[in-house]
């Protein structure tokens, strides 16, 4: 069973009495462990084809399948609850609660599941560890550095050990060298714990670490390309499939070179 | 609030203590044909007596009641007052000298003194109104004249032992205090018009009349017991208008609160755009985003209701410690220095009416955080 499965997935918009489609006929799966990088220009719809996996919007067409679950066809508050116990989001501006710690806002989503404290501790501090921020965990967001700021947004959104973990231009805001640390963590928590990841970027030096790359244009997938991931490590030997699927009729293409970025 | 509650419970309360100790007392026995309009004019000669077995009858109830502080007499007559040329109507009253002084501690001696009892003539009280419009001062003499119960026309030479003020412009334009004696010699009654009663704690009124009244039912004695604001209807008037006028105040300042919180509110939400969208796509059910809105307005409300009662209560203390020189009322002669009393009620409701304008304010603004898609929420951000 795939990850994530998308089935001719449509959004419109209506803007100013036209209609803008945002998202057009896209279909893929992934397979679970996967790491995909959507990438393509600004507007090209890679953040409205993350709210629609994510079940932060409703498709105007087709279906969006995490798991054995259709999440297009939950109502909005089967869907808030799915979300809360199986998909994680990363936020391009960190988006931290600023009064909250860096273990408070890590702890945040487990808030929502039924936990005792002291299992909701031991979570938290495992994956402050896990980040190395664990000397951080005590201080405020505005005590901590972008790339500080993004582990913690990252820990928030794996710290309910979620199927699925959406990225949505996570290293936007920080420099190169910070980007690929924090690129090179979700790796590494990719590989760790077998969280399907998909980050939309469009940031070249990311998209060269992931599985999979999904380059949309206007909405449409102008371009896919997979690579066959290393093995997982010895401790992973449970974990699923190492490779991303592709959906039938969705060909595979040769890995792309930084024209990506455009739609030319 | 707090401090206009405080100042008009201070009002009411000057008003009940003018009102009690001008000499209404707290209650007051009285025929059973008289009735509460005491200012009505009626004929002279013709009056509600209370008959002795009344005074005897409840005097084991009074002498019962351990808050009972004065018992005080009274015979009322009118007629005229006479001092030289000038001759004028005159409400007078009976009084018992010492049980009326403590019944009468507001009531002002502007010149002379009060009944010592060692008057070798009867002397007389006048109110300052009268005694201006006499000519009279202490030591001069008057006629009074009257028809006495048994309807023949009496008079008595009195010397004016002094000139009083109750503050009440129409009650000392008109009365006369004379002692018991020399209203019985003038109207010939063996009865009484009343008994006026105070108590050390007025919080007892209604036992010291559920007990007077079994005991006057019981043993068939004609009479009636009546309140001081029955007695006294201007003071229910003024307390309606007053409330009247605090509810619209209350609901003015409601409103201001409701406007101003609801105004913090929606930029409290507003602010948190980009939060409320991260938490709604974390998993936050709109219930929880609400009813987090709705416990920061609580907290708020709780804060501001602390602050503002707090400030209120001290403001209560500082006018109290200082007080404010009031003109005097209408129809009185004397301003007073008001003050604020602390009042619980009026706390826990100005704190009841920030919470609840809090809670109130923030349901707007709460309601519209939670509205759309999570993804044009976060698109916002």
């Amino acid at each position: 069973m795939s990850a994530v499965l998308a089935i001719g997935l449509r959004k419109q918009f209506a803007v100013a009495g036209r209609t803008v489609h945002a998202v057009r006929d896209v279909s893929f799966a992934l397979a679970p462990g996967a790491l995909c990088a959507i990438v393509g220009p600004s507007g090209s719809g890679k953040s409205t084809l993350l709210a629609l996996l994510g079940g932060l919007d409703v498709p105007t067409w087709g279906e969006v399948w995490i798991g054995a679950a259709n999440v297009g066809r939950m109502s909005a508050a089967r869907r808030t609850r799915f979300r809360a116990a199986n998909v994680g989001f990363v936020f391009q501006a960190h988006n931290l609660v600023p009064v909250l710690t860096a273990a408070e806002n890590v702890a945040l989503p487990l808030t929502l599941l039924p936990l005792s404290a002291r299992e909701r501790a031991r979570r938290v501090d495992a994956l402050l560890d896990d980040l190395g921020l664990h000397d951080l965990a005590h201080h405020r967001p505005a005590e901590l550095s972008g790339g500080q700021q993004q582990r913690v947004g990252l820990a928030r959104a794996l710290v309910t050990a979620p199927a699925l973990v959406l990225a949505d231009e996570p290293t936007a805001h920080l420099d190169s060298r910070t980007a690929r640390d924090v690129v090179e963590v979700m790796r590494a928590m990719n590989r760790r714990r077998a969280t399907t990841i998909v980050l939309a970027t469009h940031d070249v030096a990311i998209d060269a670490l992931a599985d999979e790359q999904i380059a949309l244009c206007d909405g449409v997938v102008a371009r896919r390309h997979e690579r066959r991931r290393e093995p997982w490590p010895s401790s992973s030997s449970d974990s699923p499939s190492a490779t991303c699927s592709v959906t039938p009729g969705v060909p595979s293409l040769p890995p792309p070179p930084s024209r990506w970025l455009s739609c030319s | 609030m707090t401090v206009a509650a405080g100042f008009l419970d201070f009002t009411f309360w000057g008003l009940r203590q003018s009102i009690v100790y001008a000499g209404v007392g707290h209650l007051q026995l009285l025929p059973v044909g008289d009735d509460a309009d005491r200012t009505r004019t009626r004929g002279l000669g013709t009056y509600d007596r209370l008959g002795s077995d009344v005074t005897d009858g409840v005097r084991a109830v009074l002498d019962a009641a351990p808050t009972v502080e004065a018992v005080a007499p009274r015979l009322e007559f009118q007629g005229l007052v006479s001092a030289g040329p000038r001759t004028l109507a005159f409400a007078g009253i009976g009084v018992d000298p010492a049980a009326e002084s403590r019944l009468r501690s507001l009531t002002l001696l502007t010149a002379g003194e009060w009944f010592t009892g060692a008057e070798r003539m009867p002397h007389a009280l006048v109110g300052s109104g009268l005694a201006h419009r006499l000519g009279v001062q202490p030591r001069d003499v008057v006629s009074l004249i009257t028809y006495s119960d048994r309807g023949r026309m009496t008079a008595a030479d009195v010397q004016i032992g002094g000139i009083f003020e109750s503050g009440v412009v129409e009650y000392d334009v008109r009365t006369v205090l004379v002692p018991l004696s020399t209203a019985r010699d003038l109207t010939e009654a063996t009865g009484l018009s009343g008994v006026a009663v105070t108590l050390r704690d007025p919080s007892a009124l209604d036992d010291v009349v559920g007990a007077l009244q079994r005991r006057l039912a019981g043993a068939s004695i004609q009479a009636r017991v009546a309140r001081w604001d029955e007695l006294s209807p201007v003071y229910a008037s003024v307390v309606r208008l007053y409330q009247w006028i605090l509810r619209v105040f209350v609901t003015i300042v409601t409103v201001v609160v409701v406007l101003g919180v609801a105004n913090t509110m929606s930029m409290a939400v507003f602010e948190r755009t980009p939060e409320v969208a991260v938490l709604r796509a974390l998993g936050f059910g709109p219930g929880r985003i609400v009813a987090m809105f709705l416990l920061e307005a609580t907290t708020i409300g709780l804060g501001g209701s602390a602050i503002g009662v707090g400030s209120g209560i001290l403001a209560c203390l500082a006018i109290s410690a200082v007080g404010i020189e009031m003109p005097p009322p209408p129809g009185h002669t004397h301003g007073y220095v008001a003050a604020a009393h602390v009042v619980p009620r009026a706390i826990v409701v100005a704190a009841a009416i920030a919470v609840g304008a809090a809670i109130l304010a923030a349901v707007g603004p709460s309601l519209r955080s939670i509205r759309g898609e999570v993804a044009d929420a976060l698109r916002a951000t």
